[in-house]
């Protein structure tokens, strides 16, 4: 399957997707150290970020987010890639300064097809995005 | 989207990489905000200072860009840092938390950013009305797009710093006048008489950013002239802790009159500003902190012609403000010190280690350091200015 998408942020990444369901706040919901989602009560929480796709619906939150995703990028310890619904500042800014591959505005029927474990390929250039999905 | 012929040379990296990689990411932000263009900024103000947020990879990221021959092409202003540059040992940092800190300051001041360190930058710059500025710190914003009828979004610190530096924001938002339109009315109208009289603006505030969100609103039936700044910056600054828009019309104060046709209007009763206020009730013992936005050189003067001719405060009263109010007081401070009155410079409450220098309970009159000591687990009673220098001399 082929899911198109707006670019953020160019690169190519091949990794496990990791699904929200709920928005992603960086900034005091996600821990620059270790990667992992430390928002009390988020679907996500405890999981690892590294080495996976991140797939969710945009971010909320403090704008210092973008400084959370720059942090993970420097310290290899970011998701491989981020792929969200509605584009917001945090992460547009976050991935382009941390170098993540990044794209937005998949379409909501698409994003409802995503699943946690689902291997993909993220590919990105200045005017191109689409995510990649293997078939079971 | 459209980008003239220097904004093309400015992507493709022709004046160099760190400009590039700010038009990418300026251009990227524009397009997810559907805008059709960008628009040249006159000023800008940065925030994300603080070591404590963007630690040693945010510290790099401004060293390189510096590095990188990285420039901000209009007058850059600096946001508050985690502490006060000359009375930092008084604050409990540790030297170590003291360099890093100097080096991002350093480093914004290679990027050229003035180190204002000052939350108020619409004390001191020269902006005016219709003027396209890339802000950020939301106090900020909503003070130039309020009161000025200046034109900024309230952007993140980062975004702030490449719009600087490319000298041009997305045409999107609160720099299009359709956007500027009131979304609701809330309307103060029965209450004003309170509010006046018990100087409740930082409630009021609370309240006007709890009910209007992301919305822009019109504020009916408060009275805040001009004469009265440290009302309006108060209840301004609450505003935006509390909600995310970047724009309060404030009816027979902010110079752009719209009609509030066809929008719903929310009557503000004294019971909701009651129980915004019931939240911020704790800590009757602390210490009194004023200066969240930081105080202006009238506001500190007004201060000290309240205390007291004789006698010290029975608590600690910390004032917080910008390096030039500072040194503009310097003949003042052994008397103030005697007061157990402590100023500090280039920080404030909210961004320092208030903790500790003065505990973990604190009387304010700032609905916007109320709700973010709050959340950083302090007991925070919030009280005018008036009752706050009254506790502290009884």
């Amino acid at each position: 399957m082929k899911i198109p998408g707006h670019p953020v942020s160019e690169g190519v990444a091949k990794a496990e997707l990791l699904v929200s369901p709920e928005p992603i706040t960086f900034y005091g919901g996600v821990d620059p150290l270790t990667s992992k989602v430390t928002e009390p009560g988020h679907p996500l929480y405890g999981e690892v970020l590294k080495d996976r796709i991140l797939v969710f619906p945009h971010s909320k939150g403090s704008t210092v987010g973008s400084y959370i995703i720059l942090r993970l990028a420097r310290r290899g310890i970011a998701p491989a890639g981020i792929v969200t619904l509605k584009p917001d500042e945090v992460v547009i800014v976050g991935c382009v300064i941390g170098g993540v591959p990044s794209m937005t505005g998949i379409s909501e029927e698409a994003f409802n097809t995503l699943r946690t474990g689902d291997k993909a390929e993220l590919r990105v250039d200045r005017n191109y995005a689409e995510l990649l999905v293997e078939e079971l | 989207m459209y980008l003239d012929p220097e904004e093309e040379k400015m992507l493709d990296g022709e004046y160099g990489e760190a400009i590039a990689m700010a038009m990418k990411t300026v251009l990227r932000v524009a397009e997810a905000l559907k805008a059709e263009r960008l628009v040249r900024v006159k000023n800008a103000h940065i925030s994300g200072i603080s070591y404590k947020n963007i630690g040693d990879e945010g510290l790099q990221f401004l060293e390189e860009l510096a590095a990188k021959g990285g420039r901000v092409s209009v007058p850059s202003s600096m946001n508050p840092a985690g502490l006060d540059l000359a009375q930092w040992r008084n604050m409990g940092v540790d030297k170590g938390y003291f360099e890093k800190q100097m080096r991002i300051i350093n480093a914004l001041a290679a990027l050229g950013i003035k180190p204002t360190l000052t939350c108020t930058p619409y004390l001191y710059e020269d902006i005016s009305y219709g003027d396209h500025l890339a802000w950020s710190e939301s106090n900020a914003v909503l003070y130039a797009n309020s009161i000025i009828g200046a034109r900024s979004n309230r952007d993140g610190g980062p975004l702030a710093l490449f719009e600087a530096i490319v000298g041009r924001a997305p045409l999107a938002g609160l720099h299009v006048e359709s956007n500027r339109r009131p979304e609701l009315v809330i309307d103060f109208t029965s209450v004003s008489k309170e509010v006046e009289e018990q100087n409740m603006y930082s409630v009021a505030g609370l309240l006007v950013g709890a009910l209007t969100g992301n919305r822009v609103p019109l504020v009916r039936g408060l009275k805040l002239s001009k004469e009265r700044l440290d009302y309006i910056k108060l209840f301004l600054a609450a505003v935006g802790a509390t909600g995310g828009t970047g724009l309060v019309l404030i009816e027979g104060t902010s110079p752009e009159n719209y009609p509030a046709s066809g929008v719903d209007t929310i009557k503000v009763d004294f019971k909701m500003l009651r129980e915004t206020l019931d939240n911020y009730s704790g800590a009757d013992e602390g210490a009194i902190v004023l200066g969240c936005p930081h105080l202006s050189l009238d506001e500190i003067m007004d201060i000290i012609s309240r205390l007291p001719e004789n006698g010290t405060a029975t608590r600690k009263i910390f004032l917080y403000t910008s390096r030039e109010v500072y040194e503009a007081l310097s003949a003042y401070m052994p008397r103030l010190r005697e007061k157990n009155v402590y100023v500090f410079a280039d920080t404030c409450m909210v961004v320092s280690p208030l903790n500790i220098y003065a505990g973990k309970e604190v009387i304010t009159d700032s609905g916007k350091a109320a709700f973010y000591l709050k959340a950083q687990g302090y007991k925070v009673k919030l009280v005018s200015r008036q009752k706050a220098i009254e506790m502290a001399f009884t």
